[in-house]
């Protein structure tokens, strides 16, 4: 057995400890945000309405012995106690708000784990659920959790709550599948033998996963990364997810990705990667016959084509956003194939240098002029 | 593989790794090569050149997966800037515990450790320390890029490495750096360089030059005449394929050559002994060239004089205000200060201006000044010590008017002195003369115009009062120089007979200089003549018999048996060797047990037994701090044995 206890836990720990000091104190009966999107169900492209809950925040990233290298959501969230009444009259309150728009597919999201009862309550959990149940457009639902909270147990209560017709999917951030890099790179304190147990659990339930992979952990090589990316879709999907999310790192203040990348030493992935990632899961999927045990391989970068997320060069940044936000509503990967810029060149002998030095670097590069 | 040092200048050095018939001579390139869908990092040119794997990450201690190459990644060292210490120390002791394994698997020689910048000189000092400890000779940096903005962090890192390593330790740079950094990098200790910037710059259609880098599109008119230039009409035809290398453009073709060519002219500084010349003519490609070459300067001069030879007798150039602090000039003033002492017996102290001609002695104005100082009568003229003021070396007194630097150096002369020469100028003399200990000493200033104002500071900040014997202006006009004897006859005529014992002074002073205040009169206690003839060394003769000799080009004292036993019996410049008796004409470090830490490349030294005889002398090839630390190739050419 791995110890799940990763390098970088402590200094970790010593960060969230400063960056929660900075948290501000929120409405606690009012969501975060709530939006509606473009999104890609199941069956084919839709609408989704996202709700962020104010909640107290993921307990592992809170916790003392944890918290992920390049998440700060944690310092989103608020901290004082947010009570099931609260959670609730968050919901109740946005939903009004979206009556008369279209969506067919609801994600709440609340920087944590909604299945950990210490986050949102049971009651919160059914009540919240059922609220959805007035949405009859409404073909499926979306919550995220960590896998150790997983249990058939709450899964079984979700779908009581939840009408038939709805689908239940449970977002779990496996990251990767890759123990060594999920423990030492992300700290993220579980183990991929944790996630399986998740996924089988919620299988049984009649409940979907939709697994999320992080693009470039630190101390990584942007080579590294694709690969470790490819396999761990691949190794999702063989496991049961019929749903994959690839996100890019966009690098969150207070984090220790923050840290390096203000250092210079951590540039978020290229466009060129993320295109790389999912053009080599397709082809993996197709030759290994899984495309049946797939419905979506999707991608929604945040911070996109800025600095602190994923970019190319100013020249190509939009391009690829659309090309990107194109894909992941119609899961077409051709379309993929056709973006060019005069930067992929750079980037081919960029993650080649950065292969060979472990320069971590090599942004200083990217516009010549800086350094001559 | 076998490491061989040719030049030894300051944290630089021109050396040749030797595996079999290949041989690297660094500085020298590094660049990335596939062979069998695996990379490598290939060192050195086309055909001489050795093979380096590829690092792991800092992060996952995997078991690495020694090849073929010459040289294998043991470490990649966890210490990153923005990690903390606590954290960094616990890796390092997982870190130490694995390379004791590896070093089992692979040859010490083909070791390599990979380093970065980090936070914290604790934590650097840490990680050197068991580079040492470990004796890692390979030593790969990463992570330099961000430091080309911060020259302080990239001084403190770089000079913290080269002056805390041995000599034969090499450093690859593998962040890939532009070429107009290699020559203040390759200063600061820097062997290997990658030259993958010549790609990427290609990549952006940036063309290179020697001081930097135009976008191709922007450039009017063909700047260079190189292979891949010549083959092309248009500029822009540059982006099309190398013919004769499909994979890669003319462009990146005509890049690398201009990175080639950058590397051979720091080979040739180095061969030429002058690289911090050619540093300073590279000093306007960036600010951070500029900013590291003061930084070094100012904060890490003993380092770098540790490791400059003391003798050498190449001219140098002043031509930059840099030159002011160049480590020879700030060592030579140094000497002054310490280890000159005018002595007792004078009484009176001329100071001259300089002249362009070298050594001053050789010139018209100074003919004039010492035809002068002939007509007072020789039994007095031993009461007058001669000073020559001079930028930037200060005071030199004219006994040591033949030694490196003093004969060696030119300035371009306008006639006014910076706020900086000045400063340097009126600090070395009013140390020289403040620590005369004649009870009345008198000061002539035999000098005009720029010098005056100079003479006027120090006399202020001397309390003393100086006389003036250069009338209108001319220091070189009979007026002026009757003025001269006069004030000097007024001065000496009175008192009782001293000889003046030339070649006596001039050996003393020289040995003071090279050795230690004081030490001359003891090596030379009696009588010594100097017999030269034109063109060749002067040999130092006590009752017929040669006891050293003075050599023309640089003005070095080399030792004999007879004149070592001073530094033998004081433990001066001595090294120490763990057997009785030398064998051979090379005194290797590996058997070199301690050392004088002040001795330099090109010093001569006194070698001692383990019994703490003396048993020989010899040129030191690297310090002595060297001597005691390394174990790998020659330490002191030996002259003569018991």
């Amino acid at each position: 057995m791995l110890d799940t206890k990763g390098i970088l836990a402590e200094q970790i720990c010593s960060l969230k400890k400063k960056s929660l000091k900075k948290r501000k104190t929120r409405d606690t009966s009012k969501a975060i945000a709530s939006w509606i999107e473009d999104d890609r169900l199941i069956a084919g492209s839709g609408k989704a309405l996202v709700i962020i809950l104010n909640s107290q925040g993921c307990n592992w990233g809170l916790g003392v012995e944890g918290g992920c290298s390049m998440c700060g959501y944690s310092n989103e969230t608020s901290a004082i106690d947010i009570s099931a009444d609260d959670l609730i009259a968050q919901v109740k309150n946005t939903l009004p708000k979206f009556s008369k728009k279209e969506f067919q597919s609801i994600k709440i999201f609340n920087s944590g784990s909604f299945l950990d009862t210490n986050e949102i309550p049971i009651k919160a959990q059914t009540e919240i659920i059922g609220m959805i149940n007035e949405f009859e457009t409404v073909s499926e639902v979306i919550v995220e959790s960590r896998p150790e909270f997983v249990s058939r147990k709450t899964l079984k209560n979700l779908r009581k709550a939840l009408d038939q017709n709805k689908e239940l999917e449970i977002g779990i951030g496996l990251e990767t599948s890759n123990d060594l890099i999920r423990i030492n790179n992300i700290n993220k304190g579980f183990l991929f033998e944790d996630y399986k147990n998740a996924v089988k659990s919620a299988l049984l339930e009649n409940t979907r996963v939709k697994t999320y992979l992080l693009l470039k952990p630190p101390f990584l090589t942007e080579k590294e990364a694709i690969k470790d990316t490819v396999q761990s879709a691949i190794d999702a999907i063989k496991t049961g997810s019929r749903s994959i999310s690839i996100n890019p790192i966009n690098v969150q203040s207070g984090t220790l990705v923050y840290d390096l990348w203000r250092n210079g030493i951590y540039r978020p992935p290229w466009y060129w990667t993320l295109k790389t990632v999912l053009l080599k899961i397709w082809n993996q999927a197709n030759k290994q016959k899984l495309t049946e045990k797939v419905d979506r391989i999707l991608s929604d970068p945040s911070g996109a084509g800025t600095r602190r997320g994923i970019h190319n060069c100013s020249k190509c940044n939009k391009d690829f956003i659309k090309t990107i936000k194109n894909y992941s509503v119609n899961q077409d990967y051709t379309i993929l194939n056709k973006i060019t810029c005069s930067c992929h060149n750079l980037w081919l002998e960029l993650i080649r240098q950065e292969e060979a030095s472990r320069d971590y670097s090599l942004m200083r590069v990217e516009n010549p002029k800086n350094l001559l | 593989m076998k490491f061989q040092l040719s030049i030894s200048a300051g944290f630089a050095k021109l050396a040749k790794i030797r595996k079999e018939s290949i041989v690297v001579e660094i500085p020298t390139t590094m660049s990335i090569f596939e062979k069998d869908g695996n990379s490598f990092w290939k060192i050195g040119e086309e055909d001489n050149s050795i093979t380096m794997g590829l690092p792991a990450s800092s992060l996952h201690q995997k078991q690495p997966e020694f090849g073929d190459e010459d040289l294998s990644f043991i470490a990649n060292i966890l210490m990153q800037r923005s990690l903390n210490p606590s954290l960094i120390e616990k890796q390092l002791a997982k870190t130490r515990e694995l390379m004791t394994e590896y070093l089992e698997t692979i040859p010490q020689e083909k070791a390599t450790i990979l380093i970065q910048p980090t936070d914290s000189t604790e934590i650097l000092k840490q990680v050197l320390q068991m580079i040492k400890d470990f004796e890692i000779k390979n030593i790969a940096i990463t992570n330099m890029l961000p430091l080309l903005n911060n020259q302080r962090q990239a001084v403190s890192f770089l000079a913290g490495i080269s002056s805390f390593l041995p000599v034969d330790s090499i450093l690859y740079l593998l962040s890939p750096v532009p070429h107009t950094f290699w020559p203040i990098l390759a200063y600061a200790g820097i062997d290997v360089f990658n030259n993958g910037y010549a790609g990427i710059a290609s990549k952006q259609s940036m063309y290179l030059t020697d001081f930097g880098g135009i976008d191709l599109a922007s450039l009017s008119e063909k700047p260079c005449f190189c292979e891949a230039c010549n083959s092309v009409s248009q500029l822009s035809e540059l982006l099309m394929p190398d013919p004769k290398s499909s994979d890669q453009t003319l462009l990146e073709k005509h890049n690398t050559l201009i990175a080639t060519k950058k590397i051979r002219e720091i080979r040739n500084a180095l061969r030429n002994s002058d690289l911090r010349s050619y540093v300073e003519q590279m000093i306007h490609s960036n600010v951070f060239s500029g900013a590291v070459l003061r930084l070094l300067d100012k904060h890490h001069n003993d380092g770098i004089i540790s490791r400059t030879p003391t003798w050498k007798s190449s001219l140098i150039k002043h031509i930059t205000e840099y030159s002011y602090y160049r480590p020879e000039i700030q060592e030579f003033q140094r000497r002054i200060r310490d280890r000159y002492q005018i002595r007792g017996s004078k009484k009176v102290v001329v100071i001259f201006p300089c002249s362009a001609r070298k050594p001053y002695s050789f010139s018209k104005s100074h003919g004039k000044f010492l035809n002068t100082l002939g007509s007072i009568s020789n039994k007095k003229r031993g009461y007058i010590q001669e000073l020559i003021l001079t930028s930037p070396l200060g005071v030199i007194p004219r006994e040591l008017e033949m030694v490196y630097p003093a004969a060696h150096y030119d300035i371009p002369v306008t006639g006014d002195w910076s706020h900086e020469e000045k400063e340097i100028a009126v600090k070395q003399l009013t140390t020289v003369l403040s620590k005369a200990k004649t009870s009345k000493l008198s000061v002539i200033a035999h000098v005009s115009n720029e010098y005056v104002e100079l003479c006027k500071d120090a006399e202020k900040q001397l309390k003393m009062k100086f006389k003036y014997t250069a009338s209108s202006d001319k220091t070189t006009s009979s007026a002026s120089l009757s003025l001269l004897y006069n004030e000097l006859n007024s001065i000496v005529k009175d008192q009782e007979p001293k000889i003046y014992r030339s070649d006596m002074e001039l050996i003393q002073t020289i040995a003071d200089y090279q050795y230690g205040s004081g030490i001359g009169q003891e090596m030379f206690k009696e009588n010594c003549r100097i017999r030269s003839k034109p063109n060749q060394p002067q040999f130092i003769m006590q009752d017929k018999k040669q006891i050293g000799v003075i050599q023309p080009t640089t003005g070095k004292l080399s030792l004999t048996l007879e004149t070592g036993k001073t530094l033998a019996e004081k433990e001066k410049y001595f090294v120490l060797f763990d057997d009785e008796e030398l064998e051979g004409s090379t005194l290797f470090a590996v058997g070199v047990v301690d050392a004088d830490p002040q001795i330099r490349p090109t010093d001569s030294v006194v070698i001692l037994n383990k019994k703490r005889e003396l048993v020989g002398v010899g040129n030191a090839i690297i310090s002595g701090k060297d001597m005691k630390e390394t174990r790998r190739g020659p330490a002191v050419k030996i002259k003569q044995k018991v």
